[in-house]
């Protein structure tokens, strides 16, 4: 049975992001672990997008490892889904987090649990006899753990993260990708302003939609309405300067907005932009520029004054590092030139 | 052999949004192309005429359309391609328009767009949809036959020029537009492909285009190929206006967009340019027709976005 309402969005992603893997934008062996059923062919568009999600997430998850160390890092992904990031990053044993968390719906965790308990692959990640994997989440020795909470009370988060062991005086970076907007605004600033009061040293990064008073986003509101996913949170917080206004509020010492766009223009090198553009021909250019500016990311630091760990970290910081290195030659896009997705199949 | 009254018949049916027989689909794309081989690259069209962009598939949008310009052969239309694509009735709007320029050929003209492509169908819907809907592709493969008929640009009383994308700058003279050999799959390159893929942008001369395939061209080269060419103005479709329509270098070009809330996603509204005998312009801006009357499949994908 798939998942409906917001727990559905999850799958929504999941199945979005293979879709970009196998087009050959990003590599993520992972990725297929968590999708059931058929993936369709959802376009360029929707695959550049959500490459790029992943992109500007990873961005600030590899500075923030590269800030504190992944021996002292710990993440904490708010309304998780079936994201492959905590995979993803252990694939590379210098690379993996002391402590990763991860917290949704209970019918997404359980869904997850079962796939994950389900997968060699994914178990492969999770030490033997220190695991414990079943329909309310997974625990592990190596930092791993999967929970149901109610993000919206904060004596849920504050028993589900207790129980997986959060360090609140250790460096953490929060991710709430596609998260928030579905909250009602209060839930969103005391859900910051609770890990404002609890840090140490911290980092938020949230991703999410915004300008919902223009045509395309009053349209999108009224879709996403007619498939039982309202974006509560979006009025509330409708542009870079509301995102920016509610990390700050909520006691965050300094906070910075960009629209995907302009992270796609400026963050993304060129190199990468032409490596894409020889992936699929994107004939979609007004409708990707309109997609891209109604969505955000948005990224906050607090830290003991004492401290300045996170004082680098930065929404700018360039993308496509990685691409640079695995396509040799440059100049004239071979137009509409597959290309072979990379990564291997995992999953079987 | 089929006569009027099976055409008129068949016109009926896809005006319900009912999509007609295979073997019906053959016959009306042979009658098509013996119509379709006769015109030229440079399509020569009379006045009064409505101007139309971008349909992409969105079946019920291009009924209203017809509710605000009037019906064939009532009304004299030119349509300036990308029929098919990214919306759910592909099928029932390209045949439509086919079934329409074989009954009436004087009345409506059709020009090709860069999704009237085997290749581009195959990525943006179309393919997918005449193997859904038919349970083999060939259906698409008559269609994507008669795309490589269709016209690549029009003319009107000698003095608009009609194109789906723009300029190329393998092309001052309409001469050299209409020695081209059209009848081909839309190459990755050249003056064919320019003009279906090519947006006007506000820069000098040409510069290299986002889409892949064709350039960005200025106002300057638009001004010396209006001079050259004896032409008052450029109409173009390719791009999404999100008011309908645009003017650009102080009205020699526009651009003319008429898929309302374009993809279901967009929320823009549309329009088509009425010329009158005299080449007055009227533009009609028009919306998506209401969700209820859409007649949306109950399987029908939901708009994308990242959530």
């Amino acid at each position: 049975m798939p998942l409906t309402g917001v727990a559905g969005t999850a799958e929504v992603a999941a199945r979005g992001k293979l879709a970009a893997v196998r087009a050959g934008y990003y590599s993520d062996p992972y990725a297929e672990c968590f999708v059931t059923g058929e993936c369709t062919r959802p376009g360029p568009l929707i695959n550049r997008g959500h490459h790029l999600r992943v992109a500007v997430i990873q961005s600030v998850v590899s500075q923030f490892l590269d800030a504190v160390g992944p021996r002292e890092a710990q993440i904490i992904s708010l309304g998780a889904g079936f994201d492959t990031r905590f995979w993803t990053l252990s694939a590379d044993a210098d690379s993996r987090p002391r402590r990763y968390i991860e917290l949704d719906q209970a019918e997404v965790v359980e869904r997850k649990a079962a796939l994950i308990a389900a997968r060699p692959s994914l178990l492969a990640a999770l030490p033997e006899g220190s695991r414990c994997v079943g329909p309310s989440g997974v625990a592990s020795r190596c930092g791993y753990h999967l929970a149901a909470a109610d993000v919206r009370q904060p004596a849920e988060l504050e028993a589900a993260l207790s129980a997986a062991g959060w360090e609140p005086a250790a460096p953490t970076l929060v991710l709430a990708e596609c998260c928030l907007v579905y909250l009602p605004a209060p839930a969103s600033a005391a859900l910051l302003a609770w890990f404002a009061s609890r840090s140490r040293c911290a980092a938020f990064l949230a991703y999410e939609q915004i300008r919902p008073d223009d045509a395309f986003g009053r349209t999108m509101l009224e879709n996403l309405r007619r498939r039982g996913i309202p974006l509560l949170g979006l009025r509330d917080c409708p542009d870079l300067a509301a995102q920016v206004a509610r990390c700050e509020a909520a006691g965050w010492g300094r906070a910075e907005a960009e629209d995907l766009l302009q992270l796609y223009g400026r963050a993304v090198t060129a190199r990468e932009r032409a490596r894409l553009a020889r992936l699929e021909r994107l004939d979609e250019v007004e409708e990707w520029q309109l997609m891209l500016s109604h969505y955000c990311a948005a990224l906050a630091v607090c830290e003991d004054p004492s401290s300045s760990l996170l004082a680098r970290l930065r929404l700018l910081h360039p993308i496509g590092a990685e691409a640079a290195a695995d396509t040799a030659e440059e100049g004239e896009a071979s137009r509409g030139s597959g290309r072979r997705a990379p990564g291997a199949r995992v999953c079987e | 052999m089929a006569g009027t009254s099976d055409l008129d018949r068949q016109i009926e049916q896809l005006r319900r949004c009912e999509y007609i027989k295979e073997a019906e689909v053959k016959a009306l794309c042979a009658k098509a192309r013996e119509i379709l081989v006769e015109e030229s690259n440079v399509q020569r069209v009379d006045a009064p005429v409505t101007i139309c962009g971008d349909i992409h598939g969105q079946f019920y949008d291009l009924k209203e359309l017809f509710k605000v310009g009037g019906d064939v052969p009532d009304a004299n239309y030119l349509f300036m391609g990308d029929f098919v694509d990214r919306g759910f009735y592909s099928v029932e709007t390209f045949l439509l328009l086919l079934a329409l320029k074989v009954r009436y050929p004087d009345r409506i003209t059709l020009i090709r767009g860069n999704h009237e492509s085997r290749q581009i169908t195959q990525v943006y819907g179309f393919y997918d949809e005449c193997l859904r809907k038919y349970g083999s592709v060939n259906v698409w493969r008559y269609c994507t036959e008669i795309f490589d008929y269709l016209s690549l640009s029009s003319l009107i009383e000698d003095k608009i020029f009609c194109v789906h994308g723009g300029l190329s700058p393998s092309i001052n003279t309409l001469d050299q537009i209409r020695v081209i050999d059209r009848k081909q799959e839309v190459p990755h390159d050249g003056a064919m492909c320019d003009l279906m893929w090519s947006d006007p942008e506000d820069i000098d001369g040409w510069g290299l285009s986002p889409r892949g395939a064709g350039y960005l061209f200025g106002g300057d080269v638009v001004a010396q190929f209006s001079s050259t060419n004896s032409i008052d103005l450029i109409a173009r479709a390719h791009q999404l206006v999100m008011e309908g329509y645009k003017h650009m270098f102080n009205d020699t070009l526009v651009t003319v967009w008429s898929a309302p809330n374009y993809c279901y996603r967009c929320g823009n509204v549309a329009a088509i340019l009425e010329l009158d005998e005299h080449l007055n312009k009227n533009f009609k801006i028009f919306e998506a027709a209401p969700q209820d009357q859409r007649g949306v499949p109950a399987k029908k994908p939901a708009p994308d976005y990242f959530l």
